[in-house]
């Protein structure tokens, strides 16, 4: 929890840093620095101590300088000048000859973060990448990174980024690794580092002796560098074979991706490494926390879509464990989905029963979906999936039947020769189902099929009668075709009711769609029963589309995409997800450049697709008092910014805007300042007129304008479109040349 | 790469933060408490979580999110094994990961997190490495400085990560060499109804606790190396001469360290070591629990520490059952039914039996609820995976290097079969 601390608090720790009896002894004068950064952490304001930690920071004590340099590290930006005295000492400390200190002193140096201070950090910084300890460089080399943002101009120079590529070569795995990522921000603008075959080749061979984490980074920027003959790809492969082996995950499927890269014209071979990176990464599901199992899943999903049968005989280690968290449950079914082929099909959709009867309704539900899904992509299984999901249907849980009634609704489109196994079970239904689009379906499944029950149409009837407590519009709206398409079969016992829905519907409901819906069947029906009947059964006899979002074959696959967040998520749900955060960055900076008032220019881009248009009518005679009233009156107000061209005169402007009808009202003097005038419009939209009056306020020294406009508008319906459409016209003429 | 780091508790709190490259607002676990909302249970979080301008990355570890915040593309996988590896340093800094050993220790994990990422990017990780930056905290260390003689600083560079063999620091000296390997197999199994295996598999593990002088190189060999399908490999051993020989030989890190982790797969049968027999009934208002454990394939050995739990299902209010041995309780808010049976006598097999009853008016639960049995069977590997010998080449001091002299270390081989994820359904 944030809190204040009192000035007592301070001067308590104040008086404490400066005691001689304090700073005389290290380990007093370490607890006290330790309620210091303890309280920061918390969230104290700590920075008035900020003179007396500078002062702290010189010392001997390794610990008490890491702890002060925390601590400078956290204030150097709200206390920029003070920051200046901490300098001092840390230039000093990259002298130290204990290399820890040199280190620790150049990154906390970079860690500043302020601008004023490179000039004193660019010395120590080129010192560092020089010097003979290797934990030095690594922080010098991090801290041309971490200063790229607020020094390019140092950084970017060509002497700093050869010396950068010089050191590539260093004996010290990590400056390497370092090294490279530095130069890749670096470089960024021209694609990043360069890795060419000598790179590439000294990379390879110091493979083992990276870090986990260093292997995973070389083995990235190894991507940049593409072997030109087989001979020395296989070489490369027999090199880097040990990191599909190694314990870390990420090492793995770092690796994984390289051999793909590496055999990307080789479908044989790629075939080779799958198999060979099979069981790594079936040991991350086996064994790794929930958390990686997940990850390895989504990755084997979008692998499965290339090549579907690697995991065929490893189908069980895909079955759920009662303890799984519900999304490894979830992705697990998922990937069962995937895998199911004629040999192993009875066996996935026996295990997927069991979940059916899981404590976790979204996992029950998920699992009856996959049934129904195996049972869509093999025809062969049909009747098998088929059978367990009516045996699932027995259990009488509303959940449970929901779910197996929209499966089935997919599949007996598919597989007509079901129909008869379903229709039967649909009256034992009605009183289970009652969510929306559950019900809607057992509605629709009882109009298209219910005709061969007996007493089909008295189910409807039953619901016709409680149509008015009905809330969900789809549940109406499919209620309405089924009672007409019942009609059809059997109109002697459904005539009466559906007059009664139509009624309903046409005289009493408020949703426009349902009465839409009604009032069509009922003049359809009134014109010619025939043609209804050829319109309303019409619908069935469509090939219906099945809407499958992650159905296999629909995604893209890349193989650069392994090994990133995009297997997580599906090529496609990525792409709409950069999609929306590029937008709505861009809507950030539109706004922080704009006023915070309305800018109708911005909504008026958004708003293109409106059908309504507006357009400006030839004068129409207002006088000066009308005006003046009218003004008061009107409440429909907006406000448009726009920057004002001092090149052009105010009366140009006039000028323009009544070639543009939008007409002068009175104006102040071409050179008054501020500038003003009134004017006024007639826009006609939608058979309707509507008077605008503006009042236009040019500020010379800010070179901006501010417009109010006001408009006749008494609706809202009305006034939206007429504002922004007005909105744009105005920019629009006044930003023409 | 991983811009910053939220720990929060299960509270909701966010307790500590850390930030590698500039300050990124709290604001951004507001994403993380919006799907945390929508999981029933703490563990039911997505690990990965869009927002609009980052991604964030968690692992649910000793009830706490360790939240990590992401800004370009990342390797997911990366992260993650990241995120475990801070954790275990925690732990094996602190004796455990938990929030108030955190809090306790706050200015060593700030330390241990400096030095372990710098600008986003990984940099140590190593905890020899780290523990010579670093000292560990208190108590541990002095009893280290009292055996040892040193002091609490460390301010020497750590010589390891300038020896040639970056695990290893140099210069290591100790008065007893030792080395004991623990061969540890865990059984992942789930057993359906009638006792048959579902699906079965051994995932082990070698942990060594390595004490040796200078830079001692070892080659342990196996009696039987074939069975190890799927091995991975502590950075120390060399690759090419398990591939030729498959013997392992490598340079050992100085303490602590897990030199392979195996997998033995579906293809050899696995042999399941004990069975449950339950017996499982609901009907209105009640039920009958009768659950018999016994031995199976064991190789003679004794199966100890026995425990059973049960996750009833939710309508289920209380349970009163008689064990033949051990204890057994039922947590009735989160309705789990644990058994703590202790060894099995084969000759007098443990059941526990009684009634169960239901909330009154609900329906009898659909489907029984799945048992999970944990045990430990001392001496054996479950595989069958024996070691040969370990022979080892040293060198006592750097000023002897040109003879290579052989010393005597204690050397032992532990073994150990334990349940990892057991599941029999019922």
């Amino acid at each position: 929890m944030p809190f204040f601390a009192g000035n007592d608090t301070i001067k308590e720790l104040r008086t404490a840093l400066s005691d001689p009896a304090v700073q005389a002894d290290k380990n007093r004068y370490r607890q006290v620095l330790r309620r210091v950064v303890s309280l920061m952490t918390d969230g104290a304001d700590m920075s008035p101590l900020f003179p007396d930690i500078i002062k702290a920071s010189a010392t001997p004590d390794l610990v008490q300088k890491k702890l002060t340099y925390l601590y400078i590290c956290n204030y150097a930006a709200t206390q920029q000048d003070l920051a200046l005295l901490a300098v001092n000492t840390l230039q000093k400390d990259c002298l130290e000859p204990n290399p820890m200190v040199r280190g620790l002193a150049l990154r906390t140096m970079c860690s500043l973060r302020i601008p004023s201070l490179v000039e004193y950090i660019q010395m120590p910084l080129k010192r560092g990448l020089q010097d003979s300890s290797a934990y030095v460089r690594r922080n010098a080399v991090n801290g041309c990174a971490k200063m790229l943002h607020i020094a390019p101009e140092l950084i970017q120079d060509a002497s700093m980024i050869d010396q950068l590529y010089g050191m590539i070569r260093d004996k010290d795995p990590i400056v390497v690794v370092n090294c490279l990522q530095a130069l890749e921000e670096i470089l960024q603008a021209e694609g990043g580092v360069v890795v060419n075959k000598n790179i590439a080749h000294y990379l390879l061979n110091r493979v083992q002796d990276f870090s986990e984490w260093g292997q995973c980074q070389v083995l990235h920027f190894l991507l940049k560098y593409k072997p030109a003959e087989e001979e020395e790809t296989f070489d490369i492969m027999n090199i880097v074979d040990v990191c599909l082996k190694h314990s870390n995950s990420g090492v793995i499927m770092a690796a994984l991706k390289y051999f793909l890269f590496l055999t990307e014209d080789m479908p044989q071979i790629q075939e080779q490494v799958y198999n060979r990176a099979k069981s790594p990464l079936l040991n991350i599901i086996t064994s790794g926390g929930p958390e990686l199992s997940y990850v390895a899943l989504c990755h084997i999903q979008y692998i499965l879509t290339t090549s579907p049968g690697l995991f065929n005989k490893d189908f069980k280690k895909f079955f759920c464990r009662y303890n799984d968290p519900l999304y490894v449950k979830t992705k697990k079914l998922h990937v069962l989905t995937e895998m199911a082929t004629d040999g192993t099909e009875s066996d996935i959709v026996e295990e997927l029963s069991m979940y059916c009867t899981d404590v976790s309704t979204d996992l029950a539900t998920a699992s009856i979906q996959a049934i129904g899904k195996i049972a869509r992509r093999l025809p062969t299984s049909a009747s098998h999936c088929v059978g367990t999901l009516l045996k699932i249907h027995g259990l009488q849980q509303e959940h449970i039947t929901s779910a197996v009634l929209m499966a089935l609704k997919d599949l007996v489109l598919l597989y007509p020769d079901i129909i008869p196994k379903v229709t039967p079970l649909l009256p034992n239904c009605v009183d289970l189902v009652q969510e929306g689009p559950a019900k809607a379906t057992l509605v629709w499944l009882l109009g298209q099929y219910g005709h061969t029950l007996p007493n089909g149409p008295y189910i409807l009837e039953d619901m016709i009668e409680n149509v008015a407590s009905e809330i969900s519009i789809q549940v109406k709206l499919e209620l309405l075709t089924a009672t007409a398409k019942m009609f059809f079969s059997r109109p002697a016992e459904c005539q009466d009711m559906l007059g009664r829905l139509l009624e309903y519907c046409i005289d009493e409901d408020t949703n426009m769609a349902v009465r839409d819906r009604a009032l069509m069947y009922y003049r359809l029906l009134h014109t010619d029963v025939q043609q209804a009947r050829r319109v309303i059964l019409g619908a069935a006899n469509r090939p219906v589309q099945i809407q499958d979002s992650d159905a296999p074959g629909q995604e893209i696959i890349d193989l650069q995409d392994l090994n990133t967040l995009v297997p997580i998520y599906g090529r496609r749900s990525w792409d709409v997800m950069v999609e929306e955060q590029r937008r709505k960055e861009q809507q950030t900076k539109l706004t922080n450049g704009t006023s915070n008032e309305t800018d109708m220019g911005a909504e008026g881009g958004e708003e293109d697709d409106l059908e309504e248009t507006i357009s400006l009518l030839s004068p129409s005679n207002l006088t000066p008092q009308e005006f003046e009233t009218k003004w008061e009156e009107l409440d429909c107000v907006t406000t448009v910014h726009l920057d004002y061209d001092p090149t052009h005169s105010p009366n140009g402007l006039l000028q323009k805007l009544e070639g543009a009808h939008i007409f002068t009202m009175a104006s102040s003097p071409e050179d008054a300042a501020p500038w003003k005038a009134f004017l006024f419009a007639v826009a006609e939209m939608k058979d309707q007129t509507h008077l605008v009056l503006v009042e236009l306020c040019v500020d010379r020294t800010a070179a901006t304008m501010q417009a109010t406009c006001k408009f006749d508008a008494d609706q809202m319906e009305a006034a939206v479109p007429l504002i922004s459409q007005f909105g744009r016209i105005l920019r629009g003429t006044i930003t023409s040349p | 790469m991983i811009h910053s780091l939220f720990m929060i508790n299960s509270a909701g709190d966010i307790f500590m933060e850390k930030h590698w490259k500039s300050v990124i607002s709290r604001s951004v676990c507001d994403y993380f408490f919006e799907e945390q909302q929508k999981a029933n249970s703490p563990e039911d979080v997505n690990p990965v979580i869009s927002t609009p301008h980052h991604y964030l990355i968690h692992i649910y570890r000793e009830n706490i999110y360790f939240v990590a915040v992401c800004t370009t593309e990342v390797p997911p996988l990366f992260v993650i094994e990241f995120l475990h590896r801070v954790v275990d340093t925690f732990t094996d800094y602190f004796g455990d990961g938990g929030e108030t050993a955190i809090k306790d220790n706050y200015v060593i994990v700030y330390e241990l997190l400096e030095e372990m990422l710098d600008n986003g990017f990984p940099l140590a990780t190593e905890s020899n490495i780290l523990k010579e930056l670093i000292k560990p905290p208190n108590i541990l260390r002095t009893v280290v400085n009292t055996v040892t003689g040193s002091s609490n600083l460390a301010d020497t560079l750590p010589t390891g990560q300038l020896s040639n063999v970056p695990w290893r620091r140099a210069g290591v000296k100790y008065t007893n060499n030792e080395a004991y390997f623990d061969v540890i197999e865990e059984i992942d199994a789930i057993i359906d109804k009638q006792g048959s295996t579902v699906f079965a598999d051994i995932q082990g593990v070698i942990d060594c606790c390595v004490k040796l002088s200078g830079m001692p190189d070892l080659t342990l060999s196996f009696m039987n190396p074939r069975i190890l399908d799927d091995v991975s490999f502590h950075p120390c051993v060399r690759f090419k001469r398990w591939e030729s020989e498959r013997v392992l030989s490598f340079v050992p890190p100085d303490g602590n360290f897990r030199l392979i982790s195996y997998h033995v797969g579906s293809q050899n049968m696995v042999a399941i070591p004990v069975y449950v027999k339950p017996n499982i009934s609901f009907r209105e208002g009640g039920g009958r629990f009768d659950v018999t454990v016994g031995p199976k394939q064991t190789m003679g050995k004794l199966v100890e520490s026995v425990v059973i739990t049960c996750a009833m299902p939710k309508v289920v209010l209380n349970m009163n059952l008689t064990p033949t041995q051990g204890t057994y309780t039922f947590d009735p808010v989160a309705k789990v039914l644990t058994w703590d049976v202790g060894k099995i006598n084969p000759q007098k097999l443990p059941n526990l039996r009684g009634n169960i009853s239901l909330q009154s008016g609900s329906p009898p639960p659909e489907s029984n609820p799945a048992i999970s049995v944990q045990f430990k069977i001392q001496q054996m590997a479950v595989s069958g995976l024996k070691v040969n010998r370990l022979d080892m080449y040293g060198e006592s001091s750097p000023k002897k290097s040109f003879s290579f002299e052989k010393y005597k270390p204690f050397k032992g081989v532990k073994y150990l079969t334990k349940a990892g994820n057991f599941q029999v359904r019922t």
